[in-house]
């Protein structure tokens, strides 16, 4: 007992004990008596006696209010007519089982309001006066397990229902249609209350369930099987809300993604270092740390980079690995911040970045732009996938400016390049481009202006990036179907839960409805969609439950009722099951070869990316070629700059894919070659 | 493999006895073995004596006329179809009978024509030079591949993939302990699944510095149990670059001119420079590499522009004899105007393009245009 002091031990005694009023010092039972009328006063409404409300201003140190928020959470508020009205249910439920069932059926409403609260059964062995109701509540409590089968509106989604909705017919509708019972809820209720359906509901439960079905014929078995086919899972959303409303509330804050590229080393990690802790999100306390951490390891200038930069690896190495992305929220708008890698061998991860984006952010070291504009450099490379991704806007920050002594003649020389290499090659729209000049080690002209560059009469970053958000069309198609592509899972402690986080491509989503996982064709529900994000001025991760998600947003889906998680993957795409996206191995596409040193021959490999994952391919087919002096010749090997149409094979696993026409980004391809970008494509045509 | 005993006749039929001892062997003997050859060897066959009899399995020796070859390079498995040629006490003459080719088991072939390409597979697989073997693993975060790269064949050995979280800004915890957890795995898988004293070099493979965690994770491993032939044979194992962590990125890899070294006179590697050269004169399209049956028999006809021919085993492989023996001129008549000829196995990622390709190709001594121009 030497590690326990007396006061430990007492705790532990007296556990059960708890409050005593006798054991009070004066200046305690002073206190107590101050604040008991005026909690008497709040609390006259509830069925609570003194002593306990004595005890509970005692436990919360006679906080007035505290003690009021627990006498509302653990208390009920006294109803005369419904005391009145359970007494009775209590001595008819003794008459037997059938009189109660009728009873609930006529008070739904009482029983919701009755429903157990998780504190009510602990209250009831603390306290020294549990509610003469209590018991009769319990009793009362029983027929919830028969409830779906009395009361038919107001009940979450049922099993029941399911299987009346989620009919083959719908489960067969056509790629990208939606199917004809519509998501919003509104409808939905009509549909339930439908005498037709109802009929259906009371036959389908006059059917022996499934535990009297051990001997059957082999015909019967069949049957059994049709009736199974939809899944058991609710496909309805948990709640009914005004999806208009909802979408207006979302929409008056508009969203912009906006991925920051650029060769490596030209301080992109730094930037967005920058940009956080001028926003304030990040604090000067965690700055100081990491300035700490990184001076110890001589690397002084890497502090505000080490804010995206998490890992040992990343960190001693002192370049970025993957991408990371980050929300925030200002007082009128909101941004998804993605940092992604410049070393020329984690192109794959930046390519990921700029799937997610609706903007790219490139940025240029004024210092040494030469070596990341040439050839051998990722600048061109990464504009160029940019482009290739549906990237169709472009903000260009000309960083390290202190560098070079905030020189105006550097920034104009970079710029004409840029835009020249940006309009004539890539075939930007110069209007969709804005260019910056910015340190972002310093801070000058990322958040706030700076004073060195009397020149420049521009828009600091952050300003550039409020105006391109205000200057992107955020109107959502609501009747597009709903596709996600998931960029990163999290196991869950249960097995047959997950909880998967990507952008929304297209369409809507609630809580409850049923999902469908392409490739590996898992069935889930979605349990709850929340959003990480954290307010300008604040350093804390907010992790907001949303009740419904839209295009564009980045969200985290908690998945249940996963048959087997182990076949989720990334890369994989998250639809609703009433719209399964049916995997393929080859598919036809327009690809558009870039300057390459070796040619694409019929059977080359090559790695394809897609939205965030990488497969290895080959050359299957050529169909035909553009060749460069217009001619089409029939060749089995395609050369630079060449535009052909081709068939591409997947190697090792099949991928769920769209094409252009179904959705101008996700319908794109990248591929490369030995660490080159070699070509863009557009799926033209899926060939099963 | 060894060579037991050889008689050929004058008419070029003959017989040899061999004894395979390795998957390189069994694939050499999948491209010499063809339709029609005699194999005599031992075999095991359920045998009835009568209708109502219980089949009796019996060790026999039988000679098989050859009706097809399976090889599944991952199992070590071959498999010869044919129909006894002999009368045996227990198996009527014409039965079908399908023998598993077995390790250090002796077996005879007879060929009725044995040309200098089968000849040349028989020589090569028995010369006592040490055949080089090399292991390889490819790896990115989340996927790595062993391979196993001999001669004549790459073979994946294993495959592990394992998603890996995403870092996130204030903590990376979960994608930190996912990795170490990957690497681990990978370093038990290479060392419980390469024998390493026999490998002549191990390749790490992999962008970034995935090769390099790897190398030290095996190292600690090898520390950590005392593992004292693993780290003597430390310097074998060589990390190098590639820009993917998929199969694609070994044959990337061992372009690498610091590896060029190490793994010099190794067919592979030979196979794998090769092509990328004829891909590079493909892609500066100055009519010096061409492709596809047509026009490599016309650069050949044009006696001493060839540089290097190469082919693929699969052309020889033709059930048809007429087309193998077209074949067999073009490389007599390549090798007659001193060009080079090289075969390129199918089992390996450049002999598997080049097939993709046609099979056959030619790197040239000086540009000739216009060799596809069809009216001539």
């Amino acid at each position: 007992m030497g590690g326990f002091d007396d006061d430990d031990l007492h705790d532990y005694e007296n556990e059960d004990l708890g409050f005593d009023e006798d054991a009070l010092n004066d200046d305690e039972y002073d206190q107590l008596y101050d604040a008991l009328p005026k909690l008497k006063a709040l609390a006259k409404n509830y069925q609570v006696d003194e002593k306990s409300l004595k005890e509970i201003l005692w436990s919360n140190y006679f906080s007035v209010d505290d003690s009021f928020k627990e006498v509302k959470q653990n208390y009920k508020r006294e109803y005369d007519e419904e005391r009145t009205g359970l007494r009775g249910l209590r001595s008819e439920g003794s008459a037997g089982l059938s009189g109660l069932l009728g009873k609930v059926k006529d008070t739904p409403k009482r029983e919701r309001l009755r429903r157990p609260r998780p504190a009510d059964d602990k209250q009831e062995g603390q306290t020294a006066t549990p509610q003469a109701d209590v018991q009769g509540a319990r009793e009362t409590q029983k027929p919830d397990e028969t409830e779906p089968i009395c009361l038919l509106p107001p009940l979450p989604a049922t099993t029941a229902f399911n299987i009346l909705t989620t009919t083959p017919a719908s489960l067969v509708s056509l790629l990208f249609v939606r199917p004809t019972e519509p998501p919003t809820p509104l409808p939905a209720v009509s549909l339930y209350t439908n005498s037709d359906l109802a009929k259906k509901a009371a036959v389908n439960f006059e059917k022996p369930g499934p535990d009297d079905h051990k001997v059957e014929t082999i015909t019967e078995k069949v049957a059994k099987v049709k009736i199974k086919e939809p899944k058991p899972v609710a496909s309805k959303p948990k709640q009914k809300i005004n999806i208009d409303a909802e979408l207006a509330k979302k929409n008056s804050k508009p969203n912009l993604s906006f991925v920051v590229i650029g060769h490596v080393d030209s301080g992109k990690s730094t930037l967005i270092g920058r940009l956080l802790y001028d926003l304030g999100i990040v604090d000067s306390k965690t700055l100081h740390k990491l300035t700490k951490e990184s001076d110890a390891m001589g690397k002084s200038s890497f502090s505000l980079a080490w804010i995206m930069d998490q890992t040992q690896e990343e960190r001693s190495r002192g370049v970025t690995v993957d991408i990371c992305q980050t929300q925030i929220e200002t007082p009128t708008q909101k941004f998804t911040i993605i940092d992604s890698p410049g070393h020329k061998d984690y192109v794959p991860q930046m390519i990921n970045g700029v799937s997610q984006a609706d903007l790219a952010v490139m940025n240029i070291d004024a210092n040494s732009f030469e070596s990341g504009f040439s050839n051998q450099g990722q600048t061109k490379e990464h504009l160029t996938i940019a482009k290739s991704l549906g990237i169709e806007r472009c903000v260009v920050t000309i960083n390290k400016l202190d560098v070079v002594q905030w020189s105006q003649t550097v920034y104009d020389a970079i710029c004409d390049q840029i835009r020249q290499f940006l309009v004539d090659e890539l075939a930007y729209d110069a209007a969709n481009l804005v260019f910056v000049p910015t340190s972002g080690f310093l801070g000058d002209n990322v958040v706030k202006p700076s004073k060195k560059l009397p020149w420049y009469t521009g828009p600091t970053l952050m300003q550039a990036l409020e105006q391109e958000n205000r200057a992107i069309s955020h109107v959502v198609d609501r009747s597009s179907p709903f596709v996600m592509v998931i960029s990163d899972i999290q196991e869950s402690s249960k097995s047959d839960e997950l909880v998967v986080s990507g952008r929304i491509n297209s369409g809507i989503i609630q809580p409850g409805e049923s999902v469908s996982i392409s490739p590996s064709l898992e069935v889930a529900v979605v349990d709850s969609i929340s959003i990480t994000a954290s307010s300008v001025g604040s350093s804390v991760t907010k992790h907001d439950l949303q009740k419904l998600a839209q295009e564009g947003e980045f969200v985290e889906l908690r998945l249940k009722k996963l048959a087997s998680r182990e076949n989720i993957k990334a890369g994989d795409v998250v639809t609703l099951s009433s719209n399964v996206l049916q995997p393929v191995k080859k598919f036809k596409c327009e690809l558009n070869l870039f300057n390459i040193e070796r040619p694409l021959l019929v059977g080359t490999p090559f790695v394809l990316f897609k939205n965030g994952i990488s497969v290895p391919s080959r050359l299957s087919e050529i169909e035909s070629i553009v060749a460069k002096d217009g001619r089409s010749r029939k060749r089995r090997h395609l050369s630079s700059n060449s535009t052909a149409v081709v068939v591409v094979e997947l190697l090792e696993r099949e991928l769920p894919l769209v094409t252009i026409a179904q959705d101008p980004k996700l319908g794109r391809v990248v591929i490369r070659k030995d660490g080159r970008s070699v070509g863009a494509g557009k799926i033209l045509e899926l060939v099963a | 493999m060894k060579l037991v005993h050889s008689s050929f006749q004058k008419d070029k039929s003959g017989s040899v006895s061999l004894v395979p001892q390795d998957g390189e062997d069994l694939w050499t003997l999948y491209n010499l073995i063809a339709k029609d050859d005699e194999v005599r060897l031992k075999t095991h066959r359920n045998i009835k004596k009568s209708p109502s009899d219980k089949p009796v399995r019996k060790l026999i020796t039988l000679s098989l006329s050859v009706e097809s070859v399976d090889f599944t390079p991952s199992d070590e498995v071959m498999r010869i179809k044919g129909r006894t040629v002999e009368q045996h006490e227990d198996v009527p003459q014409g039965s079908y009978h399908t023998a598993e080719l077995e390790f250090n088991q002796k077996f005879t072939l007879y060929k009725n024509d044995w040309d200098d390409i089968s000849l040349d597979l028989v020589n090569k697989s028995c010369s006592i030079e040490a055949k080089a073997e090399v292991g390889a693993v490819v790896l990115q975060e989340g996927v790595a591949h062993l391979c196993l790269i001999t001669e004549n064949m790459t073979i994946l050995r294993s495959k592990i993939e394992k998603s890996i979280p995403k870092k996130k800004r204030g903590d990376s915890s979960a994608h930190d302990k996912a990795l170490d957890k990957f690497m681990e795995t990978v370093a038990d898988l290479v060392i419980r699944n390469f024998n390493i004293d026999k490998l002549q070099v191990i390749l790490l493979v992999s962008p970034g510095f995935s090769a390099r965690q790897l190398y030290d994770k095996i190292f600690s491993i090898a520390v950590s149990n005392q593992d004292k032939s693993l780290i003597q044979s430390k310097s074998k194992f060589v990390v190098a670059h590639s820009s993917t962590g998929y199969l694609q990125g070994l044959e990337e890899a061992l372009k690498a001119p610091e590896l060029q070294k190490q793994l010099s006179d190794t067919k592979f590697q030979h196979s794998a420079m090769l092509f990328d050269e004829f891909s590079k004169l493909l892609n500066d399209d100055d009519g010096k590499a061409w492709y596809g049956e047509p026009e490599v028999a016309k650069a050949i006809e044009l006696q001493g522009a060839v540089r290097t021919l190469m082919i693929t085993d699969t052309l020889f492989k033709s059930d048809d004899i007429a087309q193998r023996k077209k074949y067999i001129h073009m490389t007599e008549q390549v090798k007659e105007h001193g060009g080079e000829v090289v075969i390129f196995s199918s089992l390996h990622d450049s002999g598997e393009q080049l097939n993709q390709l046609t099979g056959i190709a030619v790197i040239l001594n000086y540009p000739v245009p216009n060799l596809d121009d069809e009216e001539e």
